[in-house]
């Protein structure tokens, strides 16, 4: 009796120590790389697929340790990974050509916002609806890409930016409503939105409407990350964009967990912007991330075409396809 | 297996258990499938025809647009209005008549079709140049597909996320040519899904879990569902119905889909829309009413089971329990022990088994008893027999050397003499001794002849050495009691039974000789004396070999004639009131001659 007692104890012994041991996360196997995001703006829907990325385990399967970065004037995202400070960051796509014109080796690995976005906005009651009515009107800018993508529009329409008062404006969508400006540049899925939550009605209009349609938020890296840890780099594609499917199929746990990120806002203009957003990010043509060569082409030739590079370079260095492939394999062969 | 051959229970268990499950099991397999299968093969045939027939409304919705446009596009008045529009600038009349022609027929087509906008493009800038919404004018569509495409033929787009309209859409697209052939524009209009989506959704009668829905080659869901209601251009289907329609198969089946659900669908791939359309039904609810019909029959299955085996049980226990009864009863008889009791009721095989291996037992004890009495026997004769002989021998010896004596010592004393003559009679009775001895051992079968019983028992009675002082009275009938006997034998008997009797009267005495025939066709002998008589316990006794009460000689007498007349086919038993004598009643069975008659008397 006792010999079995001793038995049923050992076994319960090593079971229970089995099973505390198989609890516990994979951790003891390689500790997580830790990867630092530059993000294109402040907090909000617009990087809802990070969050949940985040929050939701993604990172994690992948042994990753992922920080989120608010964006600032100061430190723009290309900068950031150029100086090595950043593994990853988020950019108009056109910067991130414009960045290769001017030799720094940044690289798209894939595009968040297929459907770009940006837009200029007025208040209905000023009867702008297109950009040929901006003449004589004070267009508020938001500097870096907006700005670029703004005159680049301005140049393919043949409209003459000297008619026009550019001034520079703050994150928000105070000087529009204050009479500062006419026409404010944003993103169709933030700012006209604010606008409406102040009450007024608003007008949109999009660059992509008016030729300046070339790829908006673009996830990159550095060509040294793409070389010396490619499997880094498709891990962190691969959960990001699993928590961008995540995202678009559970929108209401997805906003309550981007509320958690942001500051100074609402859960219907987060609500607005995620809805908003989930078009763009994916048309239902292309799997999320998806890039075609032809728009990046596209990009560059209105780049030129406008002035704003001076030389071609190589799309193939711009953009690389080598991790979609990898995450999609066989899926878009159809 | 074992105990399928040591227990009848566990064998009558089985077979009715057999008996029960393998019917029903058959039955129940064959109607659940044949059901099922019925089941399978109606559903499979209506969701195809509903999946057919979605296809075909589709097309059909596609065509009707395409025909619109192309009607329009190809009319001529819109051919000069677009013409005008190239020929002249923006700020001329002929312009904005053109163009608030074009307008109106566009609104009108809107309206009609349900496509909005309706619009214009310019065949080198690809800028919406007139529009049935005003508000599209001036927007620009160069890089779209169905501009590119739309300026070589009618082209339909997939369906995709309209960010202009806010709302999944489909552009339908195609050339306005001058009468040269020649390029002068695009017109183009975004159909409204509304109908498809209402094509989609109709349910088709089926059930609550059957619906059909759309997906792209991403395995985006593009319309919405009953279960999913917003899901469209927000969910992703990965079940293998839209996997096997993605590569392009048509058919019907049973597989999982993308919650992980076995269903029943049909699939579809619209070649033309890039498209897969599924149209499936959980299989828990098409098959639900066999299912049910396999629970009833698991259930009835139960019930029978158990009811089969409580009977079976039951019925064993009124096999099996006398059975083990009797097993016992049969092995302590086995071991030796006659005075096993057995009661079993009823009147059964069983009951008629057990009363039959009752009375088996009873004539084992009787045929053991024997067996040891003639086994005594035996062994006595072989002793006797060797003894005898061996005893002859001195016992002859005496007697010649007595003779000598008596014939040589011709001086002797009267005191001698008689000493001689009590060891010549000690050596004869010593003689008689084993000469009965030796007859008990010699005993052959009876060489039967017709004999009168009355004449051999006066035989017997004048050879036995009856002294005067015991008194013979014989009663015997007038006519011949005839029997088949050994007349030596007989007589050796009757001898043996009146020395006894004259020894028993201690040489005093009536001895009663009676003969007469019973009724029952047999031949009666009795002999009765006025002896001490036989105590009622020894009654039986008296016939066992070397069984004696008296002091001197030795109980071989009435054994012998116990087998004489058993031999005969005969029976002997002995009455006695102790203290007033003895009476040995001889039967024997009557001479049956087969033609005569049987001679009985009194």
């Amino acid at each position: 009796m006792k010999k079995a007692i001793s038995i049923v104890v050992a076994v319960a012994i090593i079971l229970v120590t089995g099973m505390v041991a198989g609890c516990v996360p994979q951790e003891g196997k390689e500790p997580p790389d830790q990867v630092t995001v530059r993000l294109k703006w402040l907090h909000q829907a617009q990087f809802a697929g990070m969050y949940a990325a985040s929050e939701k385990g993604f990172y994690e399967q992948e042994n990753l340790e992922v920080t989120l970065v608010p964006y600032t004037y100061e430190e723009q995202p290309i900068d950031m990974v150029i100086e090595g400070k950043s593994e990853f960051g988020i950019a108009g796509g056109n910067l991130i050509i414009q960045a290769r014109a001017d030799g720094l080796p940044v690289t798209a690995i894939g595009v968040i916002y297929q459907k770009n976005p940006l837009c200029c906005y007025s208040l209905k009651e000023s009867g702008i609806t297109k950009p040929q009515d901006f003449v004589g009107k004070t267009i508020g800018l938001k500097p870096g890409e907006n700005t670029q993508s703004y005159h680049v529009m301005l140049e393919e329409l043949g409209l003459d930016r000297n008619q026009m008062n550019e001034v520079q404006i703050g994150y928000g969508v105070d000087e529009l409503i204050g009479g500062i400006t006419d026409v404010s540049t944003g993103f169709s899925v933030n700012e006209p939105h604010r606008v409406i939550e102040a009450g007024h009605d608003v007008n949109v209009m999009l660059f992509a409407d008016y030729g300046v349609d070339v790829y908006a938020d673009t996830l990159f890296t550095s060509e040294e990350i793409i070389n010396s840890a490619p499997e880094l780099v498709e891990r962190f594609l691969r959960a990001t964009i699993r928590g961008w499917q995540y995202a678009i199929e559970n929108e209401e746990e997805i906003v309550d967990i981007t509320l958690e990120y942001v500051t100074d806002s609402t859960r219907s203009h987060e609500e607005y912007m995620l809805e908003q957003s989930i078009p763009l990010i994916h048309t239902g043509t292309s799997p999320i991330g998806w890039m075609e060569k032809e728009k990046w082409q596209y990009g560059q030739d209105i780049l030129l075409q406008t002035g704003s590079i001076e030389k071609e370079v190589d799309i193939d260095e711009v953009f690389t396809m080598q991790f979609l492939n990898k995450i999609y394999a066989g899926a878009e062969q159809r | 297996m074992g105990l399928l051959q040591r227990s009848l229970r566990a064998r009558a268990l089985t077979f009715v258990l057999l008996l029960v499950i393998v019917p029903l099991g058959v039955i129940g397999y064959i109607a659940y499938n044949s059901g099922r299968q019925s089941i399978e093969n109606e559903v499979k045939g209506h969701l195809e025809s509903v999946a057919i027939l979605k296809e075909q409304e589709i097309e059909s919705w596609v065509e009707h647009m395409e025909h619109s446009l192309t009607w329009l596009a190809t009319s001529s008045q819109v051919g000069n209005d677009t013409a005008m529009l190239t020929t002249y600038t923006t700020s001329d009349p002929e312009y904005l008549a053109a163009h608030e022609s074009l307008v109106a027929q566009f609104t009108k087509l809107a309206a009609l079709e349900h496509m909005s906008p309706v619009f214009l493009l310019d065949s080198t800038s690809g800028h919406i140049i007139a529009s049935s919404d005003v508000a599209w004018e001036g927007k620009f569509r160069k890089l779209k597909l169905y501009f590119t495409q739309g300026k070589n033929g009618t082209y339909v787009s997939d369906i995709f996320h309209s960010l202009t309209l806010g709302k999944p859409t489909m552009v339908i697209s195609t050339p306005v040519k001058d009468s040269g052939g020649q390029l002068l524009g695009v017109l183009a209009g975004h159909a409204n899904l509304e109908p498809l989506s209402e094509l989609m959704l109709e349910r088709s009668g089926l059930g609550e879990t059957a619906y059909t829905f759309l997906v792209n080659r991403s395995n985006l869901l593009i319309t919405n569902t009953v279960f999913a209601p917003t899901g469209a251009f927000k969910k992703w289907m990965f079940g293998e119905g839209a996997e096997w329609a993605l590569e392009g198969k048509s058919g019907v089946g049973l597989f999982t889909d993308y919650r992980g659900e076995p269903v029943i669908g049909a699939y579809r791939w619209l070649e033309e829309r890039k498209l897969a359309l599924i149209a499936k039904q959980d299989q828990s609810e098409a098959f639900a009413p066999v299912n049910r019909l396999r629970s009833t029959i698991f259930m009835m299955a139960g019930i029978l089971v158990a009811i089969a085996a409580a009977s079976g049980v039951l019925l064993t226990r009124q096999i099996i329990s006398p059975l083990t009864k009797l097993t016992e009863y049969v092995r302590r008889v086995g071991k030796g022990d006659y005075t096993a009791e057995i009661e079993i009721k009823g009147k059964d095989e069983i009951a008629s088994v057990a009363s039959n291996v009752k009375i088996m037992v009873g004539q084992l004890s009787q045929m053991q008893e024997r067996l040891l009495a003639s086994e005594r026997l035996a062994t006595l004769g072989q002793l006797s027999g060797s003894i005898s002989h061996e005893l002859r021998n001195p016992l002859g010896v005496i007697d010649s050397s007595v003779y000598y004596l008596k014939s040589k010592l011709k001086g002797l004393d009267e005191k001698a003499l008689v000493h001689l003559d009590r060891i010549k009679s000690g050596v004869s009775s010593s003689t008689a001794i084993i000469e009965s001895l030796l007859n008990l051992t010699r005993l052959k079968e009876p060489q039967l002849t017709r004999l009168d019983l009355i004449a051999v028992t006066s035989d017997a009675i004048g050879a036995s050495k009856i002294p005067a002082s015991v008194r013979v009275v014989k009663s015997f009938p007038e006519q011949e009691v005839t029997v088949n006997a050994d007349h030596e034998q007989l007589r050796m008997a009757f001898n043996n039974i009146i020395r006894n009797a004259v020894q028993a009267m201690d040489g005093e005495g009536t001895l009663t000789v009676t003969v007469r025939g019973t009724p029952d066709k047999q031949a009666e002998l009795s002999f009765a004396d006025t002896g001490s008589g036989i105590a009622v316990d020894n009654l039986e006794n008296v016939f066992q070999p070397l069984f004696s009460t008296r002091a001197k000689g030795i109980g071989f007498g009435l054994s012998i004639v116990k087998m004489i007349i058993e031999k005969h086919g005969g029976s002997v038993e002995a009455e006695s009131e102790p203290g007033k004598g003895a009476n040995i009643i001889i039967r024997l069975p009557l001479y049956a001659d087969k033609d005569k008659e049987d001679i009985s008397n009194e």
